[in-house]
């Protein structure tokens, strides 16, 4: 686990009950994110950091109990390139994986905007 | 008729709450904020969410409402950066009220968009500004 993603776990956990297996998913899902940042040149503010690591407590507690995101209409995301989306889904379906779950075209595209925020927005 | 929004007025419209929605949504949200008499304002484009706490600090805001996932990102990021008092992972309008009865200044929701909850909101908060002032 990066420092900078220990600092954001930090912080998360002054918001909210972080458990230790909580902590042990984000900073997996964290890194397999970042890996697709840095391929594409970008990287994270210490905010967008602790967005990102709620946004990942939030999935992995899905992944874990199998719920569902309420319906989204993937008309409604921005366009990101697919070259993004590729990369996120082959960085996160190892994780996926491991909890015998299904990763979500949805879920992928909520992920894919954090990246896709770093791009327009760094 | 006094307006309501000029400076130094205690009604609704001295109020505000920032809304973002992490797929640039809220809208219905925000016309239920409206209809409340509670100045509003919608964060635009995507990831609007991830901006709320700026965005309440820039306006002076009374009120943040994030929406993505759980919105947690926004809400989160709102209490590491400002210091506001946040309820996240709430997903009715019910949940809201009761946040903002219990003094919380940003509140994370599932992706929900609808005049109801934005009205609401808007309306729990002018009874706690009345029982506070």
């Amino acid at each position: 686990m990066s420092s900078a993603t220990a600092v954001a776990l930090e912080a998360l956990s002054t918001s909210m009950a972080v458990t230790s297996t909580d902590r042990s998913d984000i900073a997996d899902i964290i890194t397999a994110v970042e890996v697709v940042l840095t391929d594409s040149g970008y990287s994270l503010s210490a905010d967008r950091r602790l967005a990102l690591a709620a946004h990942a407590l939030a999935f992995s507690r899905r992944i874990r109990t199998g719920e569902q995101l309420p319906e989204i209409d993937l008309h409604d995301f921005p366009e990101i390139p697919e070259k993004t989306v590729d990369a996120l889904r082959n960085a996160l379906n190892p994780y996926c994986a491991t909890h015998d779950s299904e990763l979500t075209d949805e879920e992928v595209l909520l992920f894919a905007m954090h990246v896709e925020i770093a791009r327009i927005a760094p | 008729m006094s307006d309501l929004r000029s400076p130094g007025s205690s009604g609704p419209a001295s109020l505000t709450i920032v809304i973002g929605h992490r797929l640039g949504k809220g809208q219905q949200v925000a016309t239920g904020v409206e209809a409340a008499g509670v100045r509003v304002v919608l964060i635009p484009g995507p990831a609007g969410d991830m901006r709320v706490g700026d965005v309440m600090d820039a306006e002076g805001a009374d009120l943040g409402i994030s929406f993505c996932g759980s919105g947690g990102a926004g809400a989160v990021t709102a209490k590491s950066k400002y210091g506001y008092e946040i309820e996240f992972n709430m997903r009715s309008a019910d949940a809201g009220v009761t946040a903002v009865q219990t003094g919380k200044q940003v509140l994370g929701f599932g992706f929900l968009d609808t005049e109801e909850l934005g009205f609401r909101i808007a309306t729990a908060l002018i009874k706690k500004r009345e029982a506070t002032s």
